[in-house]
């Protein structure tokens, strides 16, 4: 106890400096807990995005289907294997996909002839997909895609000169080849997050677009959700278990979109990384002030060998005392650190601002992502923090703490 | 040489677009030099000839092969001069009325189910053209294609047999091909094999000129077949029926009114 009583009035003994080194442990334990805060915020949100209206947690194909997507490549049997789907426990939505490219045009007569462009057509099931993640989330029921009446992307719109309301002519070959071309009547035109939807996107119901095709009871891509992405592996197999699946491709969105989860997987990495910084940054802190009062007292530790203390216990002082400037660095850090990230959490912060970019959104395999983050408090890393700076503040307390130790009274008390 | 490039390039399609008045063969065309080496000059100055007419008129067999499936329809083609053209599918019933008017470097499409002209423009050019391997590009190509090349003989080709002949692509200039292989005939009459490599060197596709008849006194390669390179089963194969050269096409048949009407 006495111990500790000394530590502490040794760390007041020279204020300036011990103030100094818990503030440099401070500012890196703030900064490691508010970045970490901001990564888990934009990983989730990218997380969310991602696995929200494009990809989902689960997706089948005809196994040809992503290598060619050709119209032809696609999954038979859709009612049945939508029953299955449907039947499992942990599913959630089943949302069946048709994709198909045509050229597209305003369908309203004028003067002259108008100009073609590239549209892809995305049959869905409007009810699946007005649900919460869903291609269609943002959509009014009233404006849902139905029969001749379709949905299109804000870009597409404003390439082919068409607004609600407006007809629109899709030229294209069926699933056999031959030419179809059809009108529709422009019921919405929105804005995605997904990228194919917004820039060539014509969403109709699965009925119309299998129509279109001569593609009946087939869909090119079913996307199932779970309760929740992480048990999306589970949810893989178990989908793939499934009989009338037999013969299909079935991918979690890892294996769906293998760069993304890569990124995911590097969140990891980065936290280490930045833990790394608060550690060195508190070794030196640490290791600076103890070696710096260690020398200066060099005579008061002569005398408390002389008067009998026992070297252990001038190594356990100079030790605690460092122990000491790391937790009261730690705690203010953690307290600055988890304030900031509450603050901004209820914010936001928007990225593109900061780094100067005049955009509100980053695409990324396909589906953009806004700017704004939103950060997350993650207990682990202010906990990791913790253990980081403990342990580097015996660490670096240790060398000062043996020469205290093995000074000789006699030569040490000499002025 | 203008009209032998465009047999090349989309000639493919409307080669009956430049093919001309008949200079008969009784006067047999010297294609070779005194070494025995085919003159190539002397070669492309006979295709020039060979595909030059005001106007024609043809019939062929589209065929459009896939994986699994093929389809075919039957079309109808008029003709003149080299930027001029409207091809009319004739059956199945189901596509028939549907057309293409070219006119220079302009392409409609008129589709009858819907009733409307759509003009593809230029940023379509590479999309394909009613569902086959050709591009639209393919049709209009012709036009600027002739400045971009330079022409040299490579030698005697044994497989299939005839002469090889290099078309490269001038430097500077942005095209589709780096480089045509084109394989001639023995007697240097006839294509009989063209291979296109891209920009960046690699093979991207091949056509196959055979089955060689008389049309309307010309002796042509009735059948033309397109392989792409990297599509698996992918091929498109054009036949001709019939094809009659200097025949009356009036000026009023490439017109966006006359595109509607012939269903």
């Amino acid at each position: 106890m006495t111990t500790l009583r000394m530590a502490w009035r040794s760390l007041g003994r020279n204020r300036r400096r011990s103030l100094l080194a818990v503030g440099a442990i401070a500012l890196a334990q703030t900064t490691l807990v508010l970045v970490n805060g901001f990564m888990a915020g934009s990983y989730d949100q990218m997380l969310h995005t991602i696995t929200g209206p494009m990809v989902g947690h689960v997706q089948v194909h005809h196994p040809q289907w992503r290598a060619e997507r050709a119209v032809e490549r696609a999954i038979d049997r859709l009612d049945t294997v939508r029953a299955q789907l449907s039947g499992l426990p942990e599913v959630e939505t089943v949302a069946p996909r048709i994709y198909a490219t045509v050229l597209s045009a305003s369908g309203e007569e004028g003067d002259r002839p108008a100009d073609a462009d590239a549209a892809v057509i995305v049959g869905v099931d409007p009810l699946v997909e007005s649900d919460r993640g869903g291609l269609l989330e943002s959509l009014p029921a009233h404006s849902l895609p139905r029969g001749d009446t379709v949905v299109i992307g804000r870009v597409l719109a404003n390439r082919l000169r068409v607004k609600e309301g407006s007809q629109l002519a899709l030229i294209g070959q069926d699933v056999d080849g031959f030419p179809a071309a059809d009108l529709f009547h422009i019921e919405a035109v929105m804005e995605s997050r997904v990228d194919l939807v917004q820039t060539r996107g014509v969403v109709m119901s699965m009925e119309r677009a299998a129509e279109f095709l001569v593609m009946p009871d087939r869909a090119h891509e079913i996307v199932v959700r779970g309760s929740q992405v992480e048990h999306a592996g589970d949810l893989a197999r178990a989908v793939a278990s499934l009989p009338a699946l037999a013969g299909l491709e079935v991918l979690s969105w890892r294996e769906a979109a293998p760069e993304f989860a890569r990124m995911i997987d590097m969140k990891a990495w980065v936290d280490l990384v930045f833990l790394a910084v608060v550690f060195v940054a508190a070794a030196a802190g640490i290791a600076n002030t103890a070696m710096m009062s260690t020398f200066e007292r060099t005579r008061e530790f002569g005398m408390l060998l002389a008067i009998g203390s026992r070297p252990a216990r001038v190594v356990r002082l100079v030790l605690v005392e460092s122990v000491f400037l790391g937790l009261i660095g730690v705690a203010v850090g953690s307290l600055a650190g988890t304030g900031l990230v509450l603050l901004f959490a209820h914010t936001g912060i928007d990225y593109a601002a900061l780094a100067g970019v005049d955009a509100s959104d980053v695409s990324f395999v396909g589906v953009s992502i806004s700017y704004i983050i939103y950060p997350r408090l993650e207990l682990q890393h202010i906990v990791s923090g913790l253990l980081a700076v403990t342990l580097t503040s015996v660490l670096a307390a240790t060398w000062p703490a043996m020469l205290a130790a093995r000074l000789e009274p006699a030569k040490a008390m000499r002025p | 040489m203008r009209a032998f490039i465009s047999f090349l390039s989309l000639g493919i399609v409307f080669f009956s677009a430049g093919i001309g008045a008949a200079q008969e063969t009784s006067a047999a065309p010297r294609m070779f030099l005194e070494d025995g080496r085919l003159d190539l000059d002397a070669v492309v100055h006979h295709f020039d000839n060979l595909y030059r007419a005001d106007s024609s008129i043809a019939v062929a067999e589209f065929t459009v092969t896939r994986p699994n499936r093929t389809r075919s329809m039957t079309m109808k083609i008029w003709t003149r001069g080299r930027d001029k053209a409207l091809i009319l599918v004739q059956a199945p019933v189901r596509e028939a009325g549907t057309a293409t008017l070219k006119v220079g470097d302009n392409l409609w499409n008129y589709l009858p189910r819907i009733k409307r002209t759509i003009r593809i423009p230029p940023s379509m050019m590479l999309a394909s053209w009613m569902g086959s391997d050709f591009t639209n590009d393919d049709l209009v190509r012709e036009s600027s294609f002739t400045d971009d090349y330079t022409y040299r003989l490579l030698g005697p080709s044994e497989d299939p047999p005839g002469w090889l002949v290099a078309f490269d692509a001038r430097p500077g200039v942005a095209g589709l091909w780096n480089r045509i292989e084109v394989i001639i005939s023995k007697d240097g009459t006839i294509p009989v094999q063209a291979r296109y490599f891209d920009r960046r060197d690699r093979p991207a596709r091949s056509m196959h000129w055979d089955e060689v008849r008389v049309f309307d006194g010309r002796r042509l390669p009735a059948r033309m077949v397109l392989i792409p390179e990297d599509e698996e089963g992918h091929r498109t194969e054009m036949k001709y029926r019939e094809i009659r050269f200097d025949v009356e096409v009036p000026e009023g048949t490439f017109s966006l009114s006359n595109l509607e009407r012939q269903r």
